[in-house]
């Protein structure tokens, strides 16, 4: 039911973009739902001063104490609405972006101005005003939950309407559910070095409140280098009323870390795959390479030993990178993934189902990193020593087709709850009851043995017989699926020969 | 009247460079990819989301949009599918078609039309090389429009046809992959043998054929009763050639460029017409391997009578019950490593017939063969069926194409239904 909503308006919203160019019109309609948020917070607190005599209902530091923003008159979604069919509602829509913060310095430089500029059509103004004008609030705590989950679902439909594009700044729920369910982030500083819209915040906080446990206990902390979703990010993080301390500079994490100095409890990051332009020759020397200096032609190992540079005594990183992370031998990447075995700085791998991703096929796996494999804690309990140890989980054989999507995969709850309780279980979680390795799933391998496979961290490798060759398909499988695809194909074949003959009998 | 701009939200020229190609990734579609009005993804080199994201700075390329060949050869456009995101290649152009004014579908058949094709060369040369300029591209002149019901439903009428197209490409892909699941299934994993050996039934196995297996492995590794042979033990390579004055000009005439990699559906030949040196006869249903650069992979069944390129080698099965078998061998990845491996010369290596015939094969024995072959002839035969059903289909459209454009023709009782409904 509730998701009904999100599609509807969504389809809505998306009907109105017309010819407008997707990644340009998401600012328009996330900066637009964020005025709504922001005005609906405003008057629900309104509501509740005015029934006290002593507050003034004009003065914005009532309404800070509170974690609310102040809304200046003239930006109150009321007025807008009033005049969403005047000539320069674009105009007073940036002017009310503006005075918002103004009012409110934790937004400065948070919020779109695009809404007055010529080559956008009024006419999506008005209508994505009257859309939301429309959105049925009720003035309590449920609004924010659905504003919040209407600005996701915004976001991850945008991110596929702008194809591949959009894995920039969103990645998949059910990677970000694995991550998170895996590591448990209760308590603690959480760190992102390339936030993008802030999703891993977002799931963290969630599953803190799915887990009874306080959201205050976490500390915020992202990094990210491109400014309009690092806008984004700001203002879905806003919205959750989650605070957190992002940052932003031209340069990007790994050459201008906006935290050098500071260490992190969890850290989570889908950085982007393969990436050559990081200025990896003018940090050569940098002490963050422990492990050995990462190739300046692809970040990946870059972005890793950054993450477990940046990890607490305790810490733990779950790092999404591309296949090609666990097995390739250019450039010394190969070394550089011996000294992080020996130097049992990887705790666990993941391979992760191909389709996971919008607009591409591209299959990706999980690292997860500890800075001291002989202890740490999560839940509240003890975990044991896991030296000389990894953990290898194959997943490819997981997930299935989003329904009406026949491109993109995700994973049930159940295959999500199995992953992270093997990885507890192997920890030692005492909840998660006795691990045991399960052939073609998991499997626990001692650095004596993955040295014999060179090192190469392909979970195939080390779970055993069940498991199928890299991307080969068992034989019943296979033909099964053959023979459904050719079954399809003959009646659509019978069905485009009937089409066909009934258009050429129509021409005249 | 309007100009090609005017009905295009964008029309963006691609990078001036050459992407850098990676094993897999995101197409990257150059002017030789789009052939008749349709992108070939196949064979399309792959780039990184790196390279992606740069070349696609200006514009992403959707779906719905048309990528245009600005140069050899001028005028190929092709219409971006469901679920494709590729990038520009070198000389070409992306069109954005604006909806409001023009259906896609309908904008790509109409730049397909003899009088725009003949606009678009002759706006293209008086140099050397002929190249269209995004000047010229932007004030190309288009007929006047239909209204959009209308041209929905002359872009249907065309559509459907190239949709058939399409679809008997899958249908011939889909059947080449079950041969060679069978052939894998039951001559490299022996997966029947081992399914005997624990007394289990084989999957998808009639017991017949079933009963046609051994239940256990000999000493040597292989199921018992079958043994190791080469392939010139079960194959031969017939030179007939032929010299060009014996040649009629309207022969059917195979060469490496009509052979696409990976398939077996040769789908498209030449005639005799312009052979000028000794080719080799070939008859309907022969094996053809193409043995100059055997990494390209080109491997297939000819399709027609005729004479092919002397760089093709020419493989016929000594017996009829062996068809599939050895066609099954030669188009397999093991084998062309194999024969690229074996191959001399450095920037045009050639594999021969010598080495070929040297390869090991494993030998089961006839009955097994024979099913096999009985099982996946009518396969092979329904591939080639395809290609003649494609040929015609493609002619038809090429033939409707221009009278739709030009008002000739009428989408009549489809047009007055629609405009019952508006």
């Amino acid at each position: 039911m509730a998701e009904r909503i999100e599609k509807t308006l969504f389809a809505a919203a998306d009907k109105m973009r017309g010819a407008m160019d997707a990644g340009e019109y998401k600012h328009v309609a996330l900066g637009l739902l964020f005025l709504r948020y922001v005005s609906a917070a405003f008057e629900a607190k309104r509501l509740e001063f005015a029934k006290d005599e002593y507050i003034d209902l004009e003065d914005p530091e009532e309404y800070a104490a509170e974690n609310i923003f102040w809304v200046p008159e003239k930006a109150r979604w009321d007025m807008l609405a009033a005049n969403a069919k005047s000539n320069d509602i674009g105009v007073q829509v940036d002017d009310a972006m503006r005075e918002i913060e103004k009012a409110n310095s934790s937004l400065q430089d948070a919020l779109p101005k695009v809404f007055g500029r010529a080559n956008l059509d009024r006419a999506i103004v008005t209508g994505l005003i009257e859309m939301f004008t429309n959105l049925e609030l009720h003035g309590t705590k449920s609004d924010f939950d659905l504003i919040g989950r209407i600005y996701e679902y915004f976001i991850s439909e945008f991110a596929s309407s702008e194809g591949k594009r959009g894995g920039e700044f969103y990645t998949p729920k059910t990677i970000v559910s694995i991550m998170v369910e895996m590591m448990e982030p209760t308590s603690g500083r959480v760190y992102d070095p390339c936030c993008g819209t802030g999703g891993f915040f977002v799931q963290s906080e969630k599953f803190i409140t799915a887990h009874q446990g306080e959201v205050d206990d976490i500390a915020i902390y992202g990094q990210e280098r491109n400014h309009t979703t690092f806008r984004l990010a700001r203002m879905n993080l806003a919205i959750r009323g989650i605070f957190g301390d992002l940052r932003w500079n031209q340069e990007g994490t790994l050459t201008r870390d906006a935290f050098a100095d500071e260490r992190f409890d969890f850290i989570l990051a889908n950085p982007p795959f393969n990436i050559s332009d990081w200025n990896g020759e003018a940090l050569r020397e940098d002490h963050r390479w422990r492990f050995g200096t990462p190739p300046a032609g692809n970040a990946n190992f870059a972005w890793m030993a950054h993450i477990h540079h940046h990890l607490s005594a305790n810490g733990i990183g779950g790092v999404v990178m591309a296949n090609g992370s666990m097995s390739s031998m250019q450039s010394g990447e190969g070394d550089i993934r011996k000294a992080m075995v020996e130097q049992d700085a990887v705790d666990c791998m993941v391979a992760l189902p191909g389709q996971l991703f919008f607009g591409t096929q591209i299959p990706a796996c999980l690292w997860f990193l500890a800075k001291d494999k002989s202890n740490g804690k999560a839940a509240g309990g003890k975990l044991r020593d896991r030296r000389g140890e990894v953990l290898f989980i194959d997943a490819r054989k997981m997930g299935s087709l989003i329904s009406g999507s026949r491109k993109q995969k995700e994973l049930s709850d159940e295959e999500i709850a199995k992953i992270a309780n093997t990885y507890h279980a192997w920890r030692g979680e005492e909840a998660a009851g006795e691990y045991a390795d399960e052939a073609g799933f998991c499997a626990s391998v001692e650095v004596e043995e993955i040295a014999k496979h060179n090192f190469i961290l392909t979970p195939g490798r080390y779970v055993g017989a069940g498991a199928i060759e890299e991307d080969e398909e068992p034989f019943e499988k296979k033909f099964a699926r053959l023979r459904r695809e050719l079954q399809e194909q003959f009646e659509e074949s019978r069905r485009l020969e009937i089409e066909i003959e009934t258009r050429l009998g129509g021409l005249v | 009247m309007k100009t090609l701009d005017e009905v295009c939200v964008a029309i963006v020229d691609c990078e001036h460079k050459t992407a850098p190609k990676v094993e897999s990734g995101y197409p990257s579609i150059r002017t030789t990819d789009i052939k008749n009005g349709r992108i070939d993804f196949e064979n399309a080199n792959r780039v990184s989301e790196e390279t992606y994201n740069k070349w696609t700075k200006r514009r992403c390329p959707m779906p719905g949009d048309l990528i245009l060949a600005r140069e050899a050869p001028v005028g190929e456009v092709g219409l971006i599918p469901d679920g494709a995101f590729p990038v520009l290649g070198q000389r070409t152009v992306l069109l954005s078609p604006n909806c409001a004014l023009v259906v896609p579908r309908y904008l790509h058949y109409l730049l397909l039309a003899p009088h725009l094709q003949h606009e678009i060369k002759v706006r293209s040369s008086g140099s050397t090389v002929h190249h269209l300029n995004m000047k010229d591209i932007r004030a190309l002149k288009l007929p006047a429009l239909p209204t959009l019901p209308e041209q929905r439903e002359i872009a249907a009428v065309l559509g459907a046809l190239d949709d058939k197209i399409e679809l008997n490409r899958k249908m011939a892909t889909t059947l080449e992959a079950m041969v060679r699941a069978i052939y894998r299934s039951w001559f490299v994993d022996f997966d029947p043998v081992h399914a005997r050996t624990h007394g289990l039934k084989p999957a998808h196995m009639d017991d017949l054929t079933r009963a046609l297996f051994p239940t256990r492995f000999g000493d040597d590794g292989l199921p018992e009763g079958w043994k190791m042979g080469v392939l010139s033990d079960i194959a031969l390579n017939p030179r007939t050639g032929v010299k060009p004055d014996q040649i009629d000009p309207n022969t059917p005439y195979i060469g490496l460029e009509h052979m696409p990699r990976k398939s077996i559906a040769i789908s498209n030949w030449g005639t005799a017409e312009q052979i000028g040196s000794q080719k080799s006869a070939i008859s309907t249903g022969d094996f053809l391997f193409g043995k100059l650069r055997p990494y390209f992979h080109k491997v297939g069944v000819s399709p027609v009578d005729g004479i092919c390129s002397t760089d093709i080698i020419v493989v016929r099965p000594k017996s009829q019950a062996w068809g599939a078998m050895v066609l099954s061998i030669i188009s397999s990845g093991d084998f062309v490593e194999y024969t690229n491996l074996s191959s001399s010369g450095t920037r045009m290596p050639r594999t021969n017939w010598k080495d070929m015939g040297s390869y090991e094969v494993v030998l089961p024995s006839e009955p097994i063969v024979q099913v096999f072959e009985d099982v996946t002839s009518i396969m092979r035969e329904k591939i080639i069926r395809t290609i003649y059903e494609n040929q015609t289909l493609a002619t038809l459209r090429d033939t409707l194409l221009p009278r739709l454009m030009s008002g000739e023709l009428r989408v009549g009782e489809a047009r007055e239904m629609a405009e019952d409904v508006v």
